[in-house]
Formats: structure tokens, sequence, C-alpha cells
């Protein structure tokens, strides 16, 4: 490498803009870095530049953190260095589509097998189905329900019930029954503990000794919910990763767009799929660039989202209430320096206005 | 698949043990003066226990595709089961104005040590794609392209089976570009730096992946490659191409019944949905389906013809959809012919 050649940032090398600093997602190897703002500059503005050109451009006295910057990212990769024109395609990685209406269905299971549901979406090509047992759950109907499903077009199963002994040691007769069964959570179990089962450990079992229901997990963020690939990349640019092409059947029929929303957008036998498909894609198409503090966030775009458990139920762009990271200080909640993201601004009916010099006084304090 | 469900078309899926049964409804449609738009994708020659049979099929595979392909599209075709010489291949790529690697065939040491007595270093590879030999202990050997070194030297006889020695190009990255019916995706593949991959990528590291990135060839390159899909006969494909040090774009192969998803799922291209609508596109069948189907349900408008049955495990992986890399790493590294005396 010398100095003359051109620096090129890798299109699955995605550098993400925060208020107080940003990251680059390696969609690939899946992870991601932190960088300075200033860095994030450069990638955008020097793209394909000459080395050369861009440290005239910022100066003698800032060469040696430019050189830094550089060898930076190409220890991670991040970028191919040559003397040739390359012309990398950074539009194609945007690209987000699947071949269907709904991609998602959580389906609550009660004491009937909901075989039309199942033939509906498996007809429109629903890829995912997360099944939730209501009550204490009966084996033989668990066994027929996954028999018909792996006879079905729907490719992979969650099941989420209450522990029970009998489920446990059904395990294995369970996938038996379709090994299209990826993930089994087992709520208010005896113990703790994580189980592979199947031939490749396909499957995994969460035995979870909690009686925390999952209402009280949706919507928090945390750092081991992102997803840090291509496609989770290109989905967040332009929909509601929590709501886009989702849907939740009640036991009773009744279709919302999470099993934690209150809206109710219609009922699965009366209102045909496509319909109930617009009605989710109308409210999917709240990106994280328009949710208030989302949008100042280094991580919107590998975090998912929620837009149940927010501050204004009211507003589509309302901030997660159950969000424990202040991005105009970058400081997580625990951390020393942390303060509330309302301690940074003010919360008003347009959304969240970010005060620039108090800002500036938390950000001097960690110095 | 999922795609052309999803745009609402009706699927006939033909694999080699279908075909006895579902020739007479294809032909019978065809008769009636349908025309469905046919994809052609992987024949296996090894179905039927009787070479005949086998053979049989071909045959009756190459009749219908000559009683179609005026009126009807096929992507792919079964004679893009001949074009895979990569012998022939280079002539046409410089006709086309394409760059090539120097290459020689050689059945005997001292020939091959006068050639490789220049500065140049060397590769081997087959001529076909028939990449798969059955070992002497029941392993399946692979047919990596090899570098030519004093190793394989010294473990290598005074005269073998002619083998293509070929030209090694010191490349910056090598590329893959899914042709589809004159439109080329390309996709750059980065192994340089990791001495596993460096001369042919499929040997996958699992530990540090190569980049797989999205790139738009020069222009002229992408007339040139589409030059030369004409000249072959094909609409579909996966070439092979490498880029050297100095930004010059050289052409490998081209594999005309090459799978898509190793280009398609890194770069975004969606390739499984733009299939689907070309297909969707060329598909004249629509009119006297219904009344047609009242009487059969079995006839169906569009035939889609990918004729490799995709199993679970082992190495027909490798024309699903899906199939990445590392599904190679389960085969062994061996070559035709002068190093299966490795």
């Amino acid at each position: 490498m010398t100095h003359k050649d051109k620096l090129y940032l890798f299109p699955s090398c995605i550098p993400v803009k925060g208020y107080a600093r940003s990251i680059i997602v390696d969609t690939q190897r899946r992870c991601y870095k932190f960088i300075p703002n200033v860095l994030y500059r450069i990638l955008q503005e020097h793209n394909g530049d000459i080395i050369e050109h861009i440290m005239q451009l910022y100066g003698k006295e800032n060469c040696e953190i430019i050189e830094e910057y550089i060898e930076f990212l190409i220890e991670n990769n991040f970028v191919f260095i040559s003397k040739n024109d390359i012309t990398f395609n950074y539009n194609s990685i945007k690209n987000f589509d699947t071949p269907n209406h709904i991609n998602n269905a959580q389906l609550d299971v009660g004491s009937i097998i909901p075989f039309n549901t199942i033939d509906l979406l498996s007809e429109h090509n629903c890829t995912v189905l997360q099944i939730f047992v209501k009550e204490t759950a009966d084996i033989a109907l668990l066994l027929n329900l996954l028999g018909y499903v792996h006879k079905s077009r729907i490719a992979s199963v969650y099941l989420n019930a209450k522990y029970s002994c009998e489920i446990e040691q059904n395990l294995q007769a369970l996938l038996d029954q379709s090994n299209k069964l990826q993930q089994v959570l087992l709520t208010d179990a005896p113990r703790t503990e994580t189980l592979r089962l199947g031939p490749c450990e396909s499957c995994i079992v969460y035995l979870i000794n909690s009686d925390i229901s999952s209402k009280m997990q949706c919507g928090t963020v945390h750092p081991n919910n992102f997803a840090t690939n291509r496609q989770m990349m290109a989905e967040t640019l332009c929909h509601s990763s929590c709501w886009h092409k989702k849907i939740s059947i009640d036991a009773n029929g009744f279709v919302r767009p999470c099993r934690f929303a209150e809206q109710v957008l219609g009922s699965i036998g009366d209102t045909p799929l496509t319909a109930l498909a617009e009605q989710i894609v109308a409210l999917s198409s709240t990106t994280k660039d328009q949710v208030e503090v989302c949008r100042h966030c280094e991580f919107r775009r590998i975090c998912p989202d929620c837009r149940v458990f927010t501050r204004n139920p009211q507003s589509p762009t309302a901030h997660l209430a159950r969000c424990a990271y202040n991005p105009y200080i970058a400081r997580w909640q625990g951390q020393s320096g942390y303060v509330p993201v309302d301690q940074c601004g003010m919360f008003t009916p347009k959304g969240f206005v970010p005060d620039a010099e108090r800002i500036e006084q938390y950000a001097l304090k960690f110095c | 698949m999922d795609w052309l469900h999803h745009l609402g078309e009706r699927v006939m899926v033909v694999y080699p043990q279908t075909l006895a049964v579902k020739i007479g409804t294809i032909l019978n449609l065809v008769q009636r003066g349908e025309r469905p738009a046919f994809w052609f994708r992987k024949w296996s020659s090894a179905y039927h226990e009787q070479k005949y049979l086998n053979e049989e099929s071909i045959k009756l595979l190459n009749y219908l595709h000559c009683i179609t392909k005026d009126n009807c599209y096929w992507l792919n075709s079964p004679s893009d089961l001949d074009s895979n010489n990569k012998l022939i291949q280079p002539l046409l790529a410089e006709e086309a104005g394409l760059n090539i690697a120097q290459q020689h065939i050689v059945s005997a040491k001292s020939e091959l040590l006068k050639i490789i007595n220049s500065d140049k270093k060397f590769i081997t590879k087959s001529f076909g794609t028939a990449i798969y030999a059955n070992g002497d202990d029941d392993t399946t050997l692979f047919a990596y392209t090899q570098m030519i070194d004093d190793a394989l030297l010294a473990k290598m006889p005074e005269t073998f089976y002619p083998s293509l020695v070929q030209q090694y190009i010191d490349k910056e990255f090598e590329i893959r570009t899914f042709y589809l019916d004159g439109e080329c995706f390309s996709m750059a593949i980065f192994s340089q730096e990791n001495d596993k991959t460096k001369v042919d990528f499929r040997h996958y590291d699992n530990a540090m992946p190569n980049r797989n990135e999205p790139i738009c060839l020069p222009r002229e390159v992408e007339e040139r490659l589409r030059r030369f899909a004409s000249a072959i006969g094909s609409n579909c494909g996966s070439f092979d191409l490498i880029q050297d040090k100095t930004g010059q774009i050289y052409f490998v192969e081209f594999n005309p019944l090459g799978q898509f998803g190793m280009v398609s799922h890194p770069c975004g291209y969606m390739l499984e949905k733009r299939i689907a609508q070309l297909l969707k596109s060329k598909n004249q069948c629509n009119t006297q389906y219904e009344r047609i189907a009242k009487h059969d349900e079995s006839l169906l408008p569009l035939c889609v013809m990918r004729l490799e049955q995709v199993s679970d495990g082992g190495y027909e992986l490798c024309y699903h959809s899906d199939f990445y890399e590392s599904d190679y790493a389960i085969v062994r590294s061996l070559h035709k012919p002068i190093d299966l005396l490795g």
C-alpha cells in the first residue's frame, strides 16, 4: 500500500452515524466497531479517493490521525486499497424483499388447532411461524400441530410454552414430527438451561426459570439483541423491523400487528390476508430514522424496533420506552456518567429536541 | 420457486425420476398451442441405473427443446449441458474480445517442465466441470484448481493423461458474474490475503471468510460477456473472471448451469425474484389454462425444469440456491488427472 492508492469502503461494511459517535457494521462478519464521527465523514465524502488527497485535505497536523484511521480500517478489513479504479455497487446491498406479504406469524393456540389459518399462511409463503401455547400444553395436540405444519410451505417453527415434565420428555418426539422446529422456549421451568437437539443440533431449547412473561421482555434494547446481518440492515432502511411483514393471530382468530399490540386489524376468517397485509405495510413504514431519539442513535439500523412499548402510544414515532441507552452521550444505563435521555433535551409534541449545550456539558465531564 | 408462487404462477417441476410421467403432459400442452416458459437447471445423468435410460432421457429432453425453442422461452436449455469445455471456451472468449490466460495441454512431465521453466506460475484444472470422482476408499474426490509446485511435480509420473495447464494470473480479486438474459450481476471475491483460498476460493476458510462484494464491471467488459454468451448459445450462467493487479479483467470460464445463490445473497441482487419475474413475463400459457385445468388438474402452464433433485446433504447441496461455499468442505481436495496422484 502506498499513499498514492485509493481507499474503497467495502459495500458490506456500512457506517451508521449517531449523535456522539458512529459505528461500522460488518454485515458479512456479523459485528460492528465504533468509529468517531469524523471518520464517518471521511468515509462518506472520500470513498474511492487517493489516500494522499485525503491527507492533504485534512492538513499536516492531522496526518498521523488519518494514518491511524486508515490502519484501523485495513486491520478490520473494512476497506480495500487499490491503485485500480473499482466500481463497487453500494445500491444492491440495500435491496430487501421476500416472496410473501407476511413473513412472520405469531399464532396463539388454544384447545383446537387452527388448520385453516396454517393453510392460509402457507399459501401466502409465510416463512416463520411462532406458536404460543396458552395453557399447559397437550402433547397430542402439539404433535398433531407440528405434523400439519411440516407438510406446509412454512419453513421454520418456534414454539413457546409453559414448562411441564411431559413436554420436556417429549421434546425429541416433537422434533421427530418436524425438523422445521428450530426453537422451543419453555417458561416457568424448574431450572435455567439451554439444550440442543437434532442431528445437527439445529433445534435450540431454552428452559427459563422465571415467571417474567415475555410481555415484560419484549421491546427491551440490549446489544445482545442487535442483528448485524445484511437483511436486517436493508430492512431497517425502509421499514420498522418490528412490524414489517409480521402478524399476530390470537386463539379467537383476531389479528394484530404484534401480540402485545392493542389494535385489532381484523379477523383471520373474515378479512383477506392480503388486506391485512396492506394494513401492516402502512403501519410498518415508520423507520428508525423517523423515530425520536433513535434517529440520533448509531445503533438504529441493527437494533430491533418495538412499536408497542413506546413513550407515547398515540405517536407512531415515539421513542422506545424500554431503551436504556442515551445516544447523546453514548452511555448505557449503569455506566458511569449515564443520565437519562430526557436530561439531554426536551420531549415535545413534535418529538425529542436535543439540547446541544447540556449534552456538551455532560460530555465534558467524561473528559 | 417461492417467488413464482408469490407472483401467482403455476409451476411444474420435473426431475429425472418424474420425466417419464410428466413428459406426456408437457408435450400435450405444447401441442395444444400453449407456450410455457421453461427453466432448465441441472440434469443428473446418473439417475437411472441403466445407462441406456439416462441417455434416452436426454434425447427426450433434446426433442422437447427442439420442438419448442422457436415458440417458447427457455432459460438455459439442454444444449447448455455440452457447452462446458474449458478448452473451447477461451477460444470463444478471445473472439469476443476478452482477455484470457495462456494455456497448454500437457501429457508428459518433461513437456510440463519446459513450460514452467519460465518465471510465470501455472495452475492445473479439469477440462470440464465434472468435478467429482470416486476415490478408492469411497470418498468423494473434488477437482479443485491447483497450483503446480515442486511437491506436485515430485509426485508426478513421467507421462499422464493430457491435462490442462494454465498460466497463473496474479489476481487482485476474483469475480463471479451471474449472467441473466443480457444482464450482468457481478460479485468480487477478495481472497488474496488468505493463503488457503489463494488459488481456488472454494477452499473455504471459516475463521476469516472472504469478502464477497457487489461490483459493476466496466461497460465494455459486460458487452464482451454478452457477445461470448451469444456465441456459446446460452442465455444464463455464471462467469468466473479474474482482475489482475494491473486492473485487467481475464476470462476464466463460463458455467451455463451455475448456481446463483452465492452471488445473490451477499450482494442483495434478488436474483431469485428476477428469475421468477423473467419467467413470468415470458410465460404465454394463461389463456387456455382454465379450460384445460377442468379436465386435468395436473396440467400446469409453466414448466420449470430444475432437474437435479436437491438433497439434504452431500455434494448435491451445491445446486441449491441457498448453497454456501462451506459445504464444499465436506469433500476432499483432489484433482483430475494430474493431481489424482495425490
